[in-house]
């Protein structure tokens, strides 16, 4: 647990040269001459913005991947856009954070869950599973929400749930071996949008059980 | 205005979705504000329910410009053919109905543009509509090019769009990247219109067509390197020489056999200059 802390720690330290980085890249930006008349008094810089995002589209996913899921390490809770954004010392009234690069990276984050899982398990910690399991059913079962076009964001989302069945596999192989402490053990509930939804980590209190 | 970030701040602000324009509107006139920060206790669901809307918004904005887009491809094909089916006899009326066609482009579905690219999303849709800007800058290059002979130069094509706007909307002004891979398309339709003019006997207008595209082709050659994300003009700089190359072959023939081409008295046949033998033997 205090390793965890420590790499966790480490980790955060590059935040703040990613931050400096997204600075430095609006700064560019803001000294490129911009390629339409500006009649209407606004900030050129967004114009920019939007003009070479393909740029640092890829990048940024990567940058948001891994701020959730360092997030969600730290927490057990998933990252907000805004509180990404403002980790990056972007904001949404000029260089901000793109909704849809946001979303990616949640997805590219979902990618590393089976794999850690896996691992956590083989490093003894039995419970991980279903913390993990639940958090990911959440996340899949919001963005099920979504109105997707066939893109790359649609792509990354189907992955979501080849990820979250193997976490369900995991889950299963330790639960059925009684590996998890059954101390800890408590029942998989899920809350589907139901008025006392507040997000609670760890699934302690539940209406439904997933079918 | 700031399109993503205004309108996932009024999310924030006012749970009701409200229909674009609105949006828009209301964020000229307020002064960006910080997005106020989710409280991290905030349901996954609600955030998701935010993004879902602004999803939902985004893509049908997208989906109208697209159909616009596709509208203004069809109906500035249907200008270049009009332009054509020009031959010795008709230019005047030929041409006449291509510019009014044009123009009839311009205002149905040009203007649809206007109101869905105000500020960011100019360039976040681009992908959406750049093949029908580019088809309407061959379009209208070509017509200028028949009528006066003249390249269409962006400033030029963007004033005619100026009045499609009204002062509270952004004018929509073609980006140079859109105008320079229209006039590389504009080669092509000119070396189809160099061929046929040459089989009707055209020379001399052939040969201002081949000295004309190959100015475009010497220039775009020195600018194509500095455009953004140059994939598609290099496929076109390739086909460009091609038309280049047909073009010069076909003023070539022609120049070769012309002391071979006799054309039969008080008929206006094509000569089939390039398909037939001389008549003698040199």
């Amino acid at each position: 647990m205090k390793e965890e802390k420590e790499v966790l720690e480490k980790a955060s330290s590059q935040i703040a040269v990613l931050k400096k980085l997204y600075n430095q890249l609006g700064v560019v930006l803001q000294e490129c001459p911009g390629s339409i008349t500006v009649s209407y008094k606004r900030t050129e810089i967004l114009v920019l913005v939007f003009r070479y995002h393909g740029e640092w589209r890829s990048e940024t996913q990567t940058a948001v991947s891994l701020l959730t899921f360092m997030h969600w390490l730290e927490t057990g809770n998933l990252l907000m856009h805004t509180e990404a954004e403002q980790k990056l010392g972007l904001n949404a009234s000029d260089f901000g954070l793109d909704i849809e690069d946001y979303l990616i990276g949640v997805c590219f984050m979902s990618n590393e869950l089976p794999r850690y899982v896996v691992n956590q398990v083989t490093a003894g910690d039995y419970d991980c599973p279903r913390k993990v399991l639940k958090f990911l059913t959440d996340l899949h079962a919001a963005f099920r929400m979504l109105n997707l076009r066939n893109d790359f964001l649609r792509k990354k989302f189907d992955g979501m749930k080849y990820d979250l069945r193997r976490v369900e596999e995991v889950y299963y192989d330790v639960k059925i071996r009684g590996l998890a402490d059954k101390a800890e053990e408590v029942s998989y509930d899920i809350k589907i949008g139901g008025p006392d939804d507040h997000g609670d980590p760890a699934g302690d209190e539940g209406t439904h059980k997933q079918s | 205005m700031f399109y993503s970030a205004a309108f996932y701040r009024l999310f924030l602000m006012a749970p009701k979705p409200h229909r674009f324009p609105q949006v828009a509107d209301t964020v000229l006139q307020s002064p960006p504000k910080r997005a106020r920060t989710m409280a991290t206790e905030s349901s996954i669901k609600d955030a998701f329910a935010n993004y879902t809307d602004y999803l939902n918004l985004l893509n049908e904005k997208r989906e109208r410009v697209v159909k616009a887009s596709r509208d203004i491809t069809i109906n500035s094909k249907k200008v270049i053919f009009q332009v054509h089916r020009i031959s010795k006899n008709n230019k005047d009326e030929v041409l006449d109905k291509a510019v009014k066609d044009l123009a009839s482009v311009t205002e149905q579905h040009v203007s649809r543009l206007v109101k869905e690219l105000q500020g960011t999303d100019f360039w976040k849709l681009r992908r959406a509509y750049s093949p029908g800007v580019q088809e309407y800058v061959e379009a209208a290059t070509l017509c200028n090019f028949c009528k006066n002979g003249t390249l269409l130069i962006l400033d030029e094509i963007n004033a005619t769009l100026l009045p499609l706007s009204d002062p509270s909307h952004q004018p929509l002004q073609i980006n140079i990247l859109d105008y320079l891979l229209g006039l590389a398309d504009l080669t092509g339709e000119l070396m189809r219109l160099a061929i046929g003019r040459i089989s009707d006997g055209e020379l001399e207008y052939a040969e201002k067509i081949c000295g004309f595209v190959r100015d475009i082709y010497r220039e775009l050659t020195l600018l194509a390197p500095h455009m953004d994300d140059n994939t598609d003009m290099k496929t076109k700089m390739d086909t460009m020489l091609q038309s280049v190359m047909k073009i010069e072959n076909a003023c070539f023939s022609v120049h070769v056999r012309g002391s071979e081409y006799v054309q039969l008295p008080g008929s206006s046949d094509p000569s089939y200059l390039l398909l037939g033998m001389p008549d003698h033997e040199i």
